[in-house]
């Protein structure tokens, strides 16, 4: 560029060094290489990652983190509105629609929370298993190996069995996935069951044949033996409720193994809801744990202010009378815990509430309960009950039978089942003891689809809020039709959606 | 007013001007400017029956000029007398020569006297004056027809001048539009001048400079800072609402301080994570709009074009907001001082059912209707309150009367600006109280601005802006729309507060409601905000030559906000027993203290080049450095019990348990950029751009992006057989083309945390391609302690890039008839490359990586066009007024996405503007059992007569989610408005209509179904469906969030007509007389009436239809604002 000159030469020059000074200092000051190179400040990138024990104590702990999801462990209660046991006013995960029978691959709530939530839990899982593989995983020795190994194929057959039990058959995704390879078609269903029992046994295989109590809060072998329990039942129906006496007999056999461990009900049934005495209780085989502050539920807040499950008066008057387990499981319309009351800030639409998770010491509850309680996964009760069920329809209601549901029931303040009942009569009655003892802790869904009676129970319901409606094609989910799009014609829809 | 006293002073100015005044002799008006030199040099004087003859040579000596007078027709040996006094040449010529029936001429120097013939000559005085009546100096007044003969305005705008009793005098100034104003025997004038809206040698703000209007080459709206300040509020945005075609400005609320502004430049332009918000600069540094008290606007441009915003590239793809704050002016000391005193009272509020009698009777109604049969009100309970007189006891409480009260707002400026020599100055303050007609709600801004330049010497120019803003914001704690629906969700069977004082909670246990806001503001359960922003700026501006300019600016905005959350333990009690009921929900108690700040630095600099080549080839290059560093760093702390509910701070809460959490993040960017233009004769012109941009948000091998444009114009009346064709009425014809790209990069990564229990507030950061793990998932393995969970929550796209925005534009600027201007542009926008998460599938099981993928398109046309006119005479004579519209439309089109997505209202699928409304259509209600039986049926609904009729769009004779259709309404059709001013004498009146055409919002919740937690229905709900009343409109009355799917089914029963055209402003103003004001020892007196939002058109039902996007039916409500106020200028 010509500058045309028409001042005196030496301000020229002054100026034109005033201008390369400026730039040049410019330069020092910020034209630094890495003016441009910002990385986080506060947190770690993959490549830094996965050096020591610490980094995968830290990263196994996220993924027995992520069984707090509510879906999973504090809102489990919300499953119970899906059958006769309840009613769910806020419509949480979609509640409403599924009991009305307005399942659609475009409905929203479980339909797509399940799948996203087991999924993000399996990735999580598989990326740990992977790294536990590679060579980075060298800081580890080989019993830790094996049992983080364990544990995390526990919590990844958890994942499958829940994908199981609501879709059947899904994609089976054992390695981290990418960009690239994120289209997958579905496996069958069998093959979806064979992975979760592969899972579970190979943490039966590696895991401390130890009693949960005493495995510091991690997964022990008893949990993952219990959790195969009640996968085995799960899939012992065929599609007419007609069990398959040879998966009942390994359900009986693993029943019985479990049985002879340790395990015992708790003496006071209450005992293993409440934080108090949660810890150590004899009858917890799993549990996903909670420590307020910082780590804390909405549960008490939820259950007894917000009623955000509300039981049907059917389940109310279905306890015998005498049973202590009807006034530990529902309110009457106030919480009252000998005379500490709270009364729900919100509407009660049946006029009952659900007692059985809640905390007597944190009255009032509102927006500022922190609760700690843990989610009870697996308690020895379960496994009496399931042995009781796969006992009975093997070989009838024998004394080990009567022996497993009479425990339940004299714990319950009931009476004992005499022997002289037709293997019928013992198959409601455990049935109908399961549903009570169990009642709202997310079982009695998965119950009444095992067993094919959804159509008949559900339909049948007269006291519910919603008017119900099941469909024979509802004992599996469609799969989120978002998902079907995704997939540019790969993953298939399930029959009749 | 100081004196100029002697004639030593007057006669040491100009020889050189002198020189050229004969030079240029016979060339009109600059010549008679120059002869006007003379004319209005002074002298004191005082003569009394003198010789003329002496009296003509002694001001021959005294001013350096000669007389050219023949004696034969002038007699010189007449004795006159002139008053003492202080006078100018011309003064002195007209008291001298006029009563001798004498006329003069000036040449140059010379003066020729001639003899005038009967044709009586006077003495004429005037003063001119601008919109605002304040004094114009400079404004050239000649004699109509007569060449030569004129003067010009002094600095107080007055003229003096001896012309023939029935000329016409013509105004001149350079910007105005030209007056001529007969005389008709009148000695003294008042002209007040117009501005010429068509104004081709305006000076426009653009990227790093100036342009002339006329020599634009892009499309560039230029808004007066002065247009923006008629309107009462309190937010640059909201004033800058219909000011510009395609910049589209929503307000969503009247929440003072937070009135949630959407800023749209030519539509929604991408749907990127990286936005759709403008570039907003303040002095060329990137700015917050929120941040800038709008008295010291001088004005904004808006680049709406990829040529004219191409130059700030990677920062510009949504267009350009440049706002330029006032420098001071030299030669002048003034202090403004304006207040504005305000009501604000909410537009519109729902008309709610507030008789408990008929609330219960209507509850237990719907109840029923809902199949419940518990939770309902006892005819007992109801004849009670029916009947009560006691209305404590039994109140018909009005929760929305109780919490919405009118408010008073005040805003004060002053401003104080100057200069002296090189130096020139602008200092103002500002500051506003506005509490919200809502309880609980007040914001409050302090505004300080210093602009100073100061010329060191005749190359360089140095100087520095700097403000200070600080913004106290106090409203509950969860915001607006919490608090208006809280406020609904109370049954009028209770009152706030117990007869004791104490606050209530329900009447009956079987209630339901949300929280008892009076509570929550009466024990300040309020996030309170303080904000500083503080923005220095310094430059430095360097003429290398007189063809080579040098320019840097260095600016740091520093920010610091500091909020408070304090949620103390508030009981509450039954209203008719007094037994407690339950704590204030106040989202669970403690206090948070959030405290951040945020540094940005901006360096940039440029030469500039102009040159003229051959007398006719203008050209000019531009080119230029520019870097910005951002730091953000933040700390909360939290503590949950405290001693009491005084103490509110930290260190008064106990240590068991406390929270703390704290972060920061980087981002920076270095860019180099350049312009060159063309410019043949004022004919041909030609500009391009180029930006070259590096950014760190992107990794090392994809950082940079280049954003060329170029732009082109063709004044077609300058050409010579346009302006040889003798179109007078052609004043300006010009046609404009251009097309550039922009780029955008403005992206982060969500790292939110699935932990309930996180206290961070940051969740996104600025590294969006960087395979970041997070913090998540703790777990208490042992009951005791809490472990530490890491994990990888989202797949990393290392090949992440920049979003590019294409832009063609067309534009015609048009003037005609001496006041007709019209601008008109058609524009094709495209941004493809959007960045936005992958649509990943569910089995990957990690959040989705940003990737770049996806192409939307906006097309639109802008039309604005104003009509000024003076009348010359008759009884309006000296009226001015203007009239100009502006209206705008364009059509978003999602040209590829993948897969469509359908939200709970909305679907985003290519081929469709984004977020069209895809929803069941609503045709009737039920109106018996036969019509339903005849019916598809709907979903697995129990329907029932009253219920809504969906539309069977499938024919399949069943009404599911396949019936969903697409319809219209997301984005408005177009946007309009329309304003006037008009002045005449001292008054003066402005009004401006804005409007919106076509624009549908989907409510949702509260107001729509009744009783949602307790909330009254609104009374359109007595006319709702019921046996005997068979409406056709209403549906049949269903109870709160229990009530049946079918009732709240997503159709178009709840998409709403939001078009609307309201009166946006008007303002009415005096301006005192300027003699009598001066008597005051004032320069200016207004005292002004402004009324915002005063009436509105619409059919939207219940509240206000200017709101952001859909959702709940409620929000804070927009003002109706009736505001007076006043304006002194010393």
């Amino acid at each position: 560029m010509v500058l045309t000159c028409n001042f005196k030469l030496n301000t020229m020059k002054k100026y034109i060094l005033l201008v390369c000074t400026s730039i040049s200092l410019l330069s020092m000051g910020s034209c630094s290489k890495d003016f441009l190179d910002k990385d986080p400040l506060d947190r770690l990138t993959g490549d830094q990652y996965w050096k020591s024990k610490a980094d995968f104590d830290m990263a196994l702990t996220a993924i027995y983190g992520q069984l707090q999801n509510s879906i999973f462990s504090y809102g489990s209660p919300n499953w119970d509105v899906l059958t006769d046991n309840g009613y769910g006013q806020h419509n949480y995960n979609g509640s409403q629609g599924i009991v009305r029978g307005e399942i659609f691959p475009s409905s929203g709530g479980y339909i797509v929370d399940i799948y996203n939530a087991c999924y993000s839990g399996i990735a999580r899982a598989n990326i740990f298993l992977s790294k536990l593989d590679a060579n980075e995983g060298a800081v580890l020795d080989e019993g830790v190996r094996a049992r983080y190994e364990g544990e995390v194929r526990f919590i990844r057959g958890f994942y499958y069995y829940m994908l199981y039990a609501c879709y059947g058959a899904v994609p089976l995704i054992v390695e981290p996935l990418g960009l690239e390879n994120q289209i997958q078609a579905k496996a069958t269903e069998a093959e979806v069951l064979e992975q979760t029992l592969a899972d579970l046994d190979a943490a039966i295989t590696t895991l401390d044949p130890t009693l949960y109590a005493n495995g510091n809060g991690h997964i022990v072998k008893t949990s993952a033996q219990a959790l195969k329990l009640r996968v085995l039942l799960y899939a012992a129906y065929d599609e007419n409720g007609v069990p398959n006496t040879t998966v009942l007999s390994q359900a009986s056999t693993l029943a019985r193994e479990i049985m002879a461990t340790g395990y015992a009900l708790a003496p006071a049934f209450e005992s293993v809801f409440r934080d108090a005495t949660q810890e150590g209780n004899p009858e917890i085989i799993f549990s996903i744990k909670f420590l307020a502050p910082n780590n804390a539920t909405s549960m008490d807040q939820w259950y007894g202010d917000w009623a955000v499950v509300s039981p049907l008066p059917n389940l109310f008057n279905a306890f015998e009378s005498g049973d202590i387990r009807r006034d530990l499981t529902v309110f009457d319309k106030v919480v009252d815990f000998d005379g500490v009351i709270h009364r729900p800030s919100n509407n009660v639409p049946t006029g009952y509430g659900l007692k059985k998770f809640l905390t007597p010491g944190l009255i009032p509850y509102g927006y500022s309960t922190q609760s700690q309680q843990d989610w009870v996964m697996l308690r020895y009760a379960e496994v009496l009950l399931s042995f009781a069920e796969a006992e009975n329809e093997l070989s009838g209601p024998s004394q080990e039978v009567l022996d497993a549901l009479n425990a339940i029931r004299r714990r319950a303040n009931l009476q004992a089942i005499n022997a002289g009942l037709s293997k019928e009569s013992m198959r409601a009655a455990i049935r109908q003891e399961r549903r009570l003892e169990l009642a709202f802790e997310g079982l009695r869904y998965f119950d009444l689809k095992r067993w094919r009676i959804a159509e008949d129970v559900l339909n049948n319901v007269k006291d519910g809020v919603l008017s119900y409606r099941f469909e024979e094609r509802f004992y599996r989910w469609p799969l989120p039709q978002t998902e079907i799009d995704k997939s540019q014609g790969v993953l298939e829809q399930n029959p009749d959606y | 007013m100081e004196k100029k006293s002697t004639i030593i002073v007057v006669m040491r100015t100009g020889t050189l001007q002198l020189l050229m005044a004969v030079f240029l002799l016979g060339s009109t008006w600059a010549a008679s400017t120059r002869a006007q030199g003379i004319l209005n040099e002074r002298v004191t004087i005082s003569k009394k029956d003198a010789s003329l003859q002496i009296l003509l040579k002694e001001m021959e000596q005294t001013f350096g000029i000669h007389f050219i007078y023949s004696p034969a027709l002038i007699n010189v040996d007449q004795t006159v007398t002139i008053t003492a006094g202080d006078k100018s040449l011309e003064n002195l010529l007209d008291e001298l020569l006029i009563p001798l029936h004498v006329g003069y001429e000036v040449s140059g120097n010379n003066i020729v006297l001639k003899r005038t013939r009967g044709q009586k000559q006077l003495a004429i005085k005037g003063v001119v004056l601008d919109k605002d009546r304040l004094p114009l100096s400079g404004v050239s007044v000649l004699l109509k027809n007569t060449a030569g003969k004129g003067t010009s305005t002094n600095e107080a705008g007055a003229f003096s001048l001896s012309v023939p009793a029935n000329a016409s005098l013509v105004f001149r100034y350079v910007g105005y539009q030209e007056q001529t104003v007969p005389l008709n025997n009148r000695s003294f004038l008042e002209v007040v001048m117009i501005e010429d809206p068509a104004n081709l040698d305006e000076v426009i703000v653009v990227g790093y400079g100036t342009q002339k209007k006329a020599n634009l080459t892009g499309a560039v709206a230029s808004v007066s800072g002065e247009d923006l300040v008629k309107r009462p509020v309190t937010n640059v945005a909201s004033m800058l609402q219909g000011q510009v075609p395609g910049l589209r400005v929503v307000q969503n609320s009247g929440e003072p301080g937070n009135e949630g502004l959407s800023v749209r430049i030519r539509g929604q332009g991408t749907f990127s994570g990286a936005g759709s918000n403008p570039l907003v600069l303040i002095d060329g540094v990137e700015g917050s709009l929120n941040d800038v008290n709008p008295n010291d606007i001088e004005n904004v441009s808006v680049l709406k074009d990829a040529a004219s915003a191409s130059i700030y590239g990677s920062r510009a793809a949504n267009g350009v907001i440049l706002v330029t704050t006032k420098a001071g002016q030299s030669g002048s000391f003034v202090i403004d001082y304006t207040f504005n005193g305000a009501v604000h009272t909410p537009t519109r509020l729902f008309d709610l059912i507030t008789n408990s009698a008929e609330y219960m009777e209507l509850w237990n109604e719907a109840r029923l209707n809902n199949g419940n049969t518990a939770g309902l009100y006892p005819q007992e309970t109801i004849d009670l309150y029916r009947n009560a007189t006691d209305r404590v006891q039994y109140p018909n409480a009005d929760w929305l009367d109780i919490m919405f009260n009118p408010a008073f707002v005040q805003t004060h400026n002053l401003g104080i600006s100057g200069g002296t020599g090189g130096t020139h100055y602008n200092l103002s303050m500002g500051y506003i109280d506005q509490p919200g007609v809502m309880k609980g709600f007040e914001y409050k801004r302090y505004n300080a601005r210093f602009n100073i330049g100061s010329s060191i010497n005749d190359h360089i120019k140095i100087g520095a802006n700097i403000s200070v803003k600080q913004g106290d914001v106090s409203r509950p704690r969860q915001g607006a729309e919490d608090a208006f629906i809280a406020t609904i969700s109370q049954a009028p069977t209770y009152l706030p507060k117990l007869p004791d004082g104490r606050y209530a909670f329900k009447a009956y246990d079987f209630e339901s409601n949300n929280k008892n806001m009076l509570a929550i503001v009466e024990n300040e359960v309020l996030w309170k905000n303080r904000d500083y922003s503080v923005n220095l700026q310094g430059w430095l501006d360097v003429q290398l030559s007189k063809k080579l300019n040098w320019y840097s600016k260095a600016a740091i905005i520093a920010d610091f906000d500091k909020s408070k959350d304090w949620r103390p333990v508030v009981p509450l009690y039954n209203y008719q027993t007094g037994d407690f009921a339950t704590d204030l929900d106040v989202g669970g108690k403690g206090l948070g203290v959030n405290s951040s700040e945020n540094r940005y630095s901006n360096l940039f600099t440029y030469l500039k080049y102009d040159d003229l080549f051959a007398g006719s080839h203008q050209v000019s290059a531009q080119l230029g450095f520019s870097q910005e560093a951002n730091k953000h760093e933040y700390l909360y702390g939290y503590r949950r019990d405290f001693f009491n509910n005084d103490l509110q701070e930290l260190d008064a809460g106990g240590l068991a348990v406390q929270n703390s959490s704290g972060s920061a993040y980087e981002w920076s960017m270095r860019s180099f950029f350049g312009r060159l233009t063309y410019n043949y004769k004022e004919r041909y012109l030609l500009e391009v751009n180029m930006r070259y941009d590096g950014t760190s948000r992107l990794q090392s091998d994809h950082r940079w992006g280049a954003f060329p444009s170029v732009s082109g114009a063709w004044r077609v009346s300058e050409e010579s057989f346009v302006k040889n064709a003798g179109l007078s009425w052609l004043n300006n014809l010009k046609v404009r083309g251009s097309y550039g790209e922009l780029g955008n990069q403005n992206i982060n990564i969500d790292i939110r945390s699935s932990s309930p229990y996180q206290y961070a507030y940051q969740e996104t950061y600025p590294y969006p391609y960087q395979d970041i793990l997070n913090y998540t998932g703790n777990y208490p393995f042992d009951n005791a302690n809490l472990s530490t969970g890491v994990a990888q929550t989202a797949l990393a796209n290392q090949l992440l890039t920049w979003e590019t925005t294409k832009i063609a534009d067309i534009g015609l600027d048009l003037a005609v008839l001496n006041g007709l201007d019209l601008t008109i542009d058609w524009y094709r926008k495209t941004t493809s490359d959007i960045l936005r998460p992958s649509q990943l599938t569910g089995v990957v099981g990690l959040a989705a990586p940003n990737i770049n993928n996806g192409t939307m398109q906006n097309e639109g046309l802008e039309l604005a066009l104003r009509y000024s006119k003076r009348v010359q005479s008759g009884a309006l004579e000296g009226l001015s007024y203007s009239f100009g519209g502006n209206i705008d439309r364009f059509r978003n089109k999602l040209v590829q996405f993948g897969q469509r997505e359908i939200g709970s209202n909305t679907i985003k699928e290519e081929g469709r503007p984004w977020d069209t409304f895809y929803m069941l259509e609503w045709i009737g209600i039920f109106q018996n059992e036969e019509q339903i039986q005849a019916s598809p049926r709907q979903y697995n609904d129990d329907t029932k007569p009253g219920d809504l009729i969906f539309k069977d769009q499938n024919g399949d004779g069943v009404i599911d989610d396949d019936d969903r259709i697409y319809l219209g309404g997301q984005y408005p059709s177009f946007e309009y408005a329309i304003t006037g001013n008009a002045s005449w004498k001292n008054f003066d009146l402005s009004f401006m209509f804005q409007g919106v055409e076509g624009r549908k919002i989907y409510v949702a919740d509260w107001g729509t179904v009744p009783f949602i937690q307790g909330s009254p229905p609104t009374t359109d709900w007595r006319n709702r469906w019921t046996p005997e009343n068979p409406s056709t409109t209403m549906p049949r009355i269903y109870w709160g969030f229990d009530a049946p799917a079918k009732i709240r089914r997503t159709s178009s029963y709840y998409l709403q007509d939001a078009s609307y055209l309201r009166l946006k402003n008007i303002t009415i103003g005096y301006t005192f007389p300027i003699n009598l004001v001066e008597r005051m020892g004032l320069r200016k007196l207004r005292l002004f009436f402004s009324g915002d939002n005063l009436f509105t058109l619409t059919d939207y039902p219940g509240l206000d239809p200017e709101r952001g996007g859909n959702g709940v039916f409620v929000g804070y409500p927009q003002n109706k604002i009736y505001s007076f106020g006043l304006n002194v200028q010393f």
